[in-house]
């Protein structure tokens, strides 16, 4: 038999099978590989023999040990076994729908984390708190989205409250070219001028309300738009008394209105027409003038003012209005209407402008 | 006779009922205690910790579900728990697993272990080994590394199977008989001046290897 003299390497596979061999589980080859070794080796066969040996006591002794639990144990174990069974028994539990929790899991590694976590996902009650996240998750994201579209929206709409009532005014005066105008082609006119707030939504506004707020641009041009809605709808109501309340306003609106689109009316060489375009294309300019006249309370100061930019060989409103007054006074209503027409179109941002159209088309009515 | 599985116990207790679990209970208390009484070494923290195994199983019978083997289930718990009481008591500075065989053999306040034994070795002379030895075995598992000890302890008192060990320990199966070697190599040098006395109980019980 041979001696310790191999290398102590030489069994190591055999040893990984030791236990194996030991619980009468190898098979037929590991088991003829270790008996042979064995008996090749004495060191490897006392090793073996006493691994066995060590089994064998510890056996005995484990057995010798063994003891019956505690008896209180049961007892306590099995009153609250009692009551759990109770508690099952009432709720009519399903155990095969039940979500198994294997006390493996507890130190389980990652497949215990990935179980945890399936179960836990699994449940109604983490389906609804995890649904509730995600609506308030997409509101948020939607509401942060469409606050530029917001700020686009509130700026067309000031604009256009802005810049229809000065599009309509231009629109609807009367070139020199022109015989006259019935109300219905001032209509025509009115729809031809096209959607007046097509330069907030290209231009350098447009930028200014994506990065403004929309609260922010409400203040600063909101209130005047209404305030021009109201004064133009009092004066197409055709009451001149109920002009009074807005017409120390009605200039302040119509000054800095947009630029007027390019339709035919607008084009003419119009005095007025060529200033709102002077004015639109200079915000500045702009501005300072809606202060301006936004301060003057007094109707006469604005007439004053027109007719001193009219000043020169046109005569001026005044003798144009008592002009108008005689010839009608002397039934003279051709000629009236005329008058009545070169004051709309000398002073379209009289107040007086929108009586001074009506009187023009009834003096036309009644010269037909 | 067909002896009832213990998961068709289980589920019967889940419909509520308790004489199942009481079943379940008498089927597996006895490898469970000697199992925590063996691995924590003090037999009052074994009984606390076998109580609250069965109440853990109690708790959670509501969730289990048929396809995981109880007594994989429990004895899992069970080396649940003796590793977290291990590892309060390390962090304690508790010798408490060092402590234990010398209080089995000179503790005079409490039940002894030994005392519990029923005398089926009418010899004195064998009563008197079989103390030296089951003292000279727990001092020697309790110098066992702890994944070393639970693989021996599942395999020697609660008779698990290496799969179910494996699947218990969450370890390999390869591994698990790896751990049992070396548990089974330190032990034969803890206990090599007990192998005399194992070689005349050979000798009487079984006639030799």
């Amino acid at each position: 038999m041979n001696t310790d003299a191999s290398p102590p390497d030489r069994f190591e596979s055999l040893r990984e099978q030791l236990v194996d061999y030991l619980y009468n589980q190898a098979d037929v080859a590991t088991t003829r590989a270790i008996e042979s070794a064995m008996a090749e080796s004495e060191g490897f066969s006392l090793e073996v023999d006493a691994l066995a040996r060590t089994l064998r006591i510890s056996r005995r002794a484990l057995a010798v040990a063994s003891s019956p639990a505690p008896s209180r144990v049961r007892s306590s174990v099995l009153a609250a076994a009692a009551e759990q069974a109770a508690r099952m028994r009432e709720s009519g539990l399903e155990p095969a729908r039940l979500v198994v929790r294997n006390e493996t899991d507890d130190h389980g590694g990652s497949q215990g984390a990935l179980a945890t976590l399936w179960r836990w996902f699994s449940r109604p009650y983490t389906f609804s708190l995890v649904g509730v996240a995600a609506v308030f998750a997409i509101f948020v994201m939607t509401r942060g989205q469409n606050a530029p579209q917001l700020a686009d929206d509130a700026m067309r709409s000031v604009a256009e409250s802005t810049s229809e009532p000065a599009a309509r005014a231009t629109a609807a005066a009367p070139t020199e070219g022109q015989p006259g105008t019935e109300d219905r082609d001032q209509e025509l006119a009115e729809d031809k001028a096209g959607p007046p707030a097509v330069r907030f939504q290209n231009e350098p506004l447009g930028k200014l309300a994506r990065k403004s707020s929309p609260k922010r641009i409400t203040k600063d041009f909101g209130r005047k738009g209404d305030a021009l809605d109201d004064t133009f709808g009092g004066i197409a109501g055709g009451s001149v008394e109920a002009e009074a309340p807005a017409q120390a306003h009605a200039p302040a609106k119509s000054a800095p209105a947009a630029a007027p689109p390019p339709t035919q009316a607008s084009s003419a060489p119009v005095g007025v027409a060529a200033e709102a375009r002077s004015r639109a294309a200079k915000p500045s300019v702009i501005a300072q003038t809606n202060s301006e006249v936004a301060s003057v309370a007094d109707e006469s100061v604005v007439q004053e003012r027109d007719e001193k930019k009219e000043s020169g060989s046109a005569p001026s409103r005044a003798e144009l209005l008592a002009r108008a007054k005689k010839l009608e006074a002397a039934k003279s209503y051709d000629e009236a209407a005329a008058v009545w027409a070169e004051l709309v179109r000398r002073f379209p941002k009289d107040p007086q402008t929108a009586a001074w159209r009506r009187a023009e088309t009834a003096a036309r009515k009644v010269r037909n | 006779m067909h002896e009832v599985r213990d998961e068709e116990l289980m589920a019967r207790y889940q419909k509520g009922d308790e004489s199942a679990f009481a079943t379940l209970v008498s089927r597996h208390e006895l490898r469970l205690w000697n199992f925590l009484r063996r691995y924590v070494g003090d037999p009052d923290t074994a009984e606390d910790l076998l109580q609250e195994v069965f109440m853990r199983v109690i708790r959670s019978a509501s969730e289990w579900r048929n396809d995981a083997k109880v007594s994989t289930w429990m004895f899992s718990i069970a080396r649940n728990l003796c590793t977290d009481h291990a590892r309060r008591q390390v962090h304690r500075k508790a010798a408490s697993l060092d402590a234990t065989p010398e209080r089995i053999g000179d503790d005079d306040s409490g039940p002894r272990l030994l005392d519990k034994i029923a005398g089926h070795e009418p010899d004195g002379e064998s009563r008197l080994r079989d103390k030296e030895t089951i003292l000279r075995l727990d001092q020697a598992l309790a110098q066992l590394p702890q994944e070393q000890r639970e693989v021996f302890l599942m395999r020697e008192v609660m008779e698990m199977p290496f799969a179910e060990i494996a699947l218990a320990v969450g370890a390999s199966e390869p591994t698990v008989k790896s751990r049992m070697r070396y548990a089974l190599e330190r032990l034969r040098v803890l206990l090599a001046d007990l192998n005399d006395l194992a070689d005349a109980d050979v000798a009487v019980a079984t006639g030799g290897r």
